[in-house]
């Protein structure tokens, strides 16, 4: 529109002006030919009715000859019975008159006149028959006679009209013209009649503008008025003038009909120019730019595509370079979306692209399964540590080609690169659309299990890891793509929780449970330690059945989620975190405590608290911990730290060696709940400690069953130098078996249940 | 008896001669006014032929006759008026001269009526023939043809002469059909310029009916007496009947006459005897159904003629009706213009 408005400004100024000044060389070309052809048109009505007058002067000469020589006139001259003359002659006369005064004459009068002015025969082709001759052609008898004219004609103007008056004086006897001596003797023949031919040219040039005017020679010459020379005046019939003018009137009327023509036609020309010129513009430039402009932004909305036009105008070639443009704009996008969206290690799509893809899918809205594997590499960590980054890099391409391979194309309906994808460090994410039954998933998730059957057969050898696999499906587990994944999640740590390499489906407990963790991980990260507290659990002395120890216990207390166990807690805060502040509070506690303790335990007792394993894979910790001990009072021989033996507890050397520090400092270390993990033997004897905790689950076995566990348990821990202590101690039976068995102390509700340390104080304080 | 005898001598030596030498007869006449038979039995009888020459105009024999151009022409049917002043111009031959005096033969009131250049051939009326079938009741005014009923406007015929066509104006004015004064002419032309606006033709009614086309068109029309049977014949019928006006009408009479310039003039007596005799007088004016001058010829006239008051006007009739008269030349100059101005316009 803005070219069209810019066009009209510019070009059509030129158009108007340009025809403007054709219109008025034409108006001058026009005007002058008019002018032209208007003297050629006076000339030609000139000559016509110079040629008419002619002709009827012509006309008058053959009538008057015709009557000479018709036997009937000369009867009205020479014979004398009158009577006669009338009844049969005067016919003959008329019907001569009447035929002959049919050439466009009007009103042939034929007069003869007695020398005396007498009128002999009048005859009048039109008109009154009652009628008499006119004056004038009795003047002009008189003034012939008077004149000693015998023969005369002329034009006379009678009531606007022009006659022609043709009159001959002839002697009776002779038929001749008379001699000078015999006028008065003579008769006249007077012919007058209307000139219709001449008189029509007369009304019809007067009727169209012309001014014409017959006078005779000897009157005044009328003066010409034409101011554009368009008048004649000319000699006609001898003895008078005529002129013939165009009026001027005229000439303006017709100039200005003339101009107002060209005018309309310019303006027409110039309408038809401009809308053509637009129609041209919009249809040939404005509207393929602006076709262009749309299919850039459709291009840019995703809609289409653009395709180069194969023409060769101007807008094709803007086209093809906004082609061009766009192509290597759309390449470098679709390469940068493409690292964007790819994993740079495995190559396979990353989170991002994972949740886009999962949303597309959901989007589609169809009632078709979606589901969605979570894969976790169990160990992946101790691959990196043990092997080394670059190893754990190789493993993971490795996997990452294996799981891609392993699933079936037909598995799946993702283009290739979307079916998995790396979502974390060692996290992997599948997605499985349309498919009929559960089993197929089941059947994919024990595929990926069996690529760790026997660890994982990668370039750089056998590596012990195993993957745990949660499964959420849509819409049952959810509605969007990242309660998917949570949910995938969490079934992930469920199975990671059932033990590894396994696979768990997401369920409501599940969810439950998950959901009382993420409470848990959210009162734990903004931890008020006050509602935390300590329990203390005596440790019996086996021989003296004494308490020679406690073991403080971390009790929570939570405003709004009541009572939470440390089976709950302790695992959330070692993975989130907190566990460091929770030992170091725990210890501090104890430290703060210690000396109330000794007065239940005895200056020689000591005092057991829970270490997290995962707090020995790192330095500070130790460092801080010792540092702690050294701003109290109480000496390390007199705390003992409790490893829980979990699967985090491998022992690595660095965790050997922050064993040994402790040992060095003073502590007294314990492996805790042995039997109900995973340690080995080897391992066992392997750790710096000085006390094995037997597991209760060990110890219930020994009334039912037999002893013989607990028995070469104890005897390989003593003759390695370790105290054992008998933990969950229920019944007196128990007590009696595990003394004779030489274990050197125990603890469990058979003694005393947890306490807070007044109600422990209180406890054994009276006993003692 | 004599002279009769002395005609038939005449007669006699004429047919001889004339079987000597056979002529043609150029007879100028009105259409079909002689029966057929007559001309005929001439013809059979004395060898010569006739050719018949028609006019329909009183002014255009005159015109003819004055012009000089009439040379051909042996006899003539001419009205009685211009036959005198015909034959004091010498165009008539006079038959004194020549041929037998016919005037013991023709009825008194006629004997002098064509002068010494004609023979009374047959008188008769001005009046108006008229469709019996159509024009219902007759005509009996000359209002009829002058301001027609509405049926029948646009179906006149009128035809030109300088006496004939003023006639019925003038008399239903109540004025002499010879008047001579202007203001009674102006009178009567004012009455033909209303006629006018009815009239079909000016032509004569016998004339105009020759052309098929015009069969049917004209109910009423000028005419003379005799012209409804012309008419009548023509179409072998009897719808046209005629009647003389009420208001009285011109008496006519026709003379035979032979042109001074006739190179024929014995041949042309010889058919001027013939048509004398009474027994074809009598056939040509029953065949003709117009009234006779010739006494002989009565004898053999059937009664229905003779009785018959569109050939012989009752008294009553002639007694309102006018012989053409003589008219002076101003009077004819004039009555001239006004028929060439209906004519004209």
């Amino acid at each position: 529109m803005k070219l069209n408005f810019k066009v009209c400004l510019i070009i059509v100024p030129i158009i108007i002006i340009g025809s403007l000044l054709v219109c008025s060389f034409v108006y001058e070309i026009g005007k002058k030919s008019y002018i032209k052809q208007e003297k050629i048109n006076l000339r030609l009505q000139f000559q016509s009715m110079s040629f008419i007058t002619d002709h009827y002067r012509n006309f008058s000469q053959i009538f008057y000859y015709s009557l000479l020589h018709n036997t009937s006139l000369k009867k009205i001259f020479s014979d004398e019975n009158e009577v006669f003359f009338v009844h049969s002659i005067e016919n003959n006369l008329t019907v001569l008159v009447k035929d002959l005064s049919k050439h466009d004459t009007g009103n042939l009068i034929l007069t003869v006149m007695e020398p005396s002015a007498e009128v002999t025969y009048y005859f009048e082709s039109q008109g009154d028959p009652f009628s008499v001759p006119g004056e004038h052609i009795v003047e002009y008898e008189k003034n012939m006679r008077a004149n000693k004219l015998s023969s005369k004609s002329d034009l006379l103007e009678i009531d606007g009209k022009i006659k022609f008056i043709k009159a001959n004086l002839l002697s009776p006897l002779t038929m001749k013209p008379p001699l000078y001596s015999d006028f008065s003797n003579a008769k006249s023949i007077i012919i007058t009649f209307d000139m219709l031919a001449f008189d029509n040219i007369v009304s019809k040039l007067n009727s169209s503008g012309y001014r014409v005017n017959l006078y005779h020679k000897k009157d005044s010459p009328r003066p010409l008025l034409s101011s554009y020379n368009l008048s004649i005046n000319e000699e006609i019939f001898s003895e008078y003038w005529l002129s013939i003018e165009f009026k001027d009137a005229e000439v303006e009327k017709h100039l200005a009909y003339l101009l107002k023509n060209l005018l309309l036609y310019t303006l027409a020309f110039i309408v038809i120019i401009t809308f053509s010129l637009l129609f041209f513009i919009t249809r040939n430039i404005t509207k393929p730019i602006l076709t262009l402009r749309k299919k850039i932004l459709d291009v840019n909305n995703g809609k289409t595509f653009l395709e180069p036009l194969q023409k060769n105008d101007e807008i094709s070639l803007l086209n093809l370079a906004y082609y061009d443009l766009y192509s290597q704009l759309k390449a470098s996008y679709d390469d940068s979306q493409k690292i964007i969206d790819t994993d740079y290690l495995t190559k396979l799509s990353n989170r991002k692209m994972f949740n886009k893809l999962m949303e597309r899918l959901i989007g589609r809205d169809t009632n078709k399964k979606i589901s969605l594997l979570y894969i976790d590499i169990d160990n992946f960590k101790y691959v990196n540590d043990n092997y080394g980054h670059e190893a754990g890099d190789i493993f993971l391409v490795e996997f990452a080609a294996t799981l891609k391979a392993l699933l079936r194309p037909t598995d799946i309906v993702f283009d290739r690169i979307c079916d998995v994808s790396r979502l974390a460090g060692d996290e992997f994410g599948v997605v499985i659309y349309d498919y009929t039954d559960d089993a197929i998933i089941k059947d994919i998730a024990l595929r990926v299990i069996s690529i760790f059957k026997d660890g994982f057969h990668s370039s750089i050898g056998n590596l012990p890891v195993s993957a745990s696999i949660g499964i959420s499906v849509y819409p049952r587990d959810g509605d969007s793509p990242r309660q998917l994944i949570i949910n995938a999640d969490t079934a992930m740590y469920q199975a990671k929780h059932n033990g590894k390499n396994q696979y768990a489906f997401f369920s409501q407990e599940l969810a439950a449970k998950a959901d009382r963790a993420l409470r848990i991980e959210l009162q734990l990260k903004s931890i008020d330690l006050a509602e935390f507290q300590l329990l203390f659990m005596p440790i019996i002395d086996a021989q003296t059945e004494q308490p020679v120890g406690v073991e403080a216990l971390i009790r929570w207390f939570s405003a709004g989620l009541g009572q939470v166990t440390p089976d709950e807690f302790i695992p959330i805060a070692e993975r989130k975190g907190y566990i460091k502040k929770i030992d170091f509070w725990v210890f501090k506690t104890v430290l703060t405590l210690f000396p109330e303790i000794i007065e239940v335990i005895g200056s020689e007792g000591k005092v057991s608290i829970n270490i997290s394993s995962a707090q020995l894979g790192t330095d500070d910790f130790v460092a801080e911990f010792i540092s702690i001990l050294q701003s109290s009072e109480v000496r390390a021989e007199q705390i003992i730290l409790e490893i829980t033996e979990t699967f985090s507890t491998q022992v690595t050397p660095l965790v050997s060696r922050n064993l040994r520090r402790l040992k060095e400092v003073g502590f007294k270390l314990a492996l805790d709940d042995f039997g109900s993990g995973y340690t080995t033997l080897i391992q066992l004897i392997d750790y710096p400690i000085d006390i094995v905790k037997i597991d209760k689950c060990m110890i219930d076995r020994i009334e039912s069953h037999d002893n013989t566990i607990v028995s070469s348990l104890t005897t390989l821990c003593q003759a390695n130098g370790y105290s054992v202590t008998a933990e969950g101690v229920e019944n007196l039976a128990q007590t009696k078996i595990l003394k004779s068995l030489g274990v050197n102390s125990m603890q469990g509700f058979y003694y005393c249940k947890p306490l807070p340390l007044a109600a422990l104080k209180l406890k054994y304080c009276t006993h003692t | 008896m004599r002279s009769f005898s002395a005609l038939l001598c005449l007669l006699s030596s004429v047919s001889f001669t004339s079987l000597v030498t056979a002529q043609e007869l150029v007879f100028y006449n009105w259409e079909d006014y002689i029966a057929p038979a007559v001309i005929s039995q001439f013809e059979a009888e004395s060898g010569h032929t006739i050719k018949v020459l028609i006019y329909d105009r009183d002014n255009e024999r005159d015109t003819v006759l004055a012009s000089g151009r009439a040379e051909g022409i042996d006899l003539v049917i001419i009205d009685s008026v211009s036959t005198r002043l015909f034959g004091k111009n010498a165009l008539l031959y006079s038959q004194q001269k020549t041929f037998p005096d016919f005037k013991d033969s023709i009825q008194s009131q006629w004997r002098d009526s064509c002068g010494n250049y004609g023979v009374p051939y047959l008188w008769g009326t001005l009046g108006i023939v008229y469709r019996k079938d159509i024009v219902i009741p007759a005509p009996s005014s000359w209002s009829e043809i002058l301001s027609p009923r509405a049926q029948h406007r646009q179906h006149l015929s009128i035809h030109l002469d300088s006496n004939d066509t003023l006639a019925p104006a003038l008399k239903i004015l109540g004025l002499s059909i010879n008047t001579e004064k202007t203001d009674d002419l102006k009178a009567a032309y004012k009455l033909l310029l209303e006629q006018k606006k009815h009239v079909t033709t000016y032509n004569y009614i016998i004339s105009y009916n020759a052309n098929p086309e015009n069969a049917e068109k004209i109910h009423l029309a000028l005419a003379y007496s005799g012209d409804q049977q012309v008419l009548n014949n023509a179409e072998s019928g009897d719808n046209w009947g005629y009647v003389v006006p009420k208001e009285g009408t011109s008496i006519w009479l026709d003379c035979l006459a032979v042109l001074s310039s006739s190179k024929h003039k014995k041949a042309a007596a010889e058919f001027i005897a013939f048509i004398n005799r009474p027994k074809i007088a009598a056939l040509n004016a029953e065949y003709l159904w117009v009234a006779t001058p010739n006494i002989g010829a009565f004898e053999y006239l059937g009664a229905e003629f003779l009785d018959d008051e569109t050939v012989f006007p009752s008294q009553n009739t002639l007694d309102k009706s006018e012989l053409n008269r003589q008219l002076s030349s101003m009077s004819v100059k004039q009555r001239n213009r006004i028929i060439h101005q209906l004519d004209n316009q």
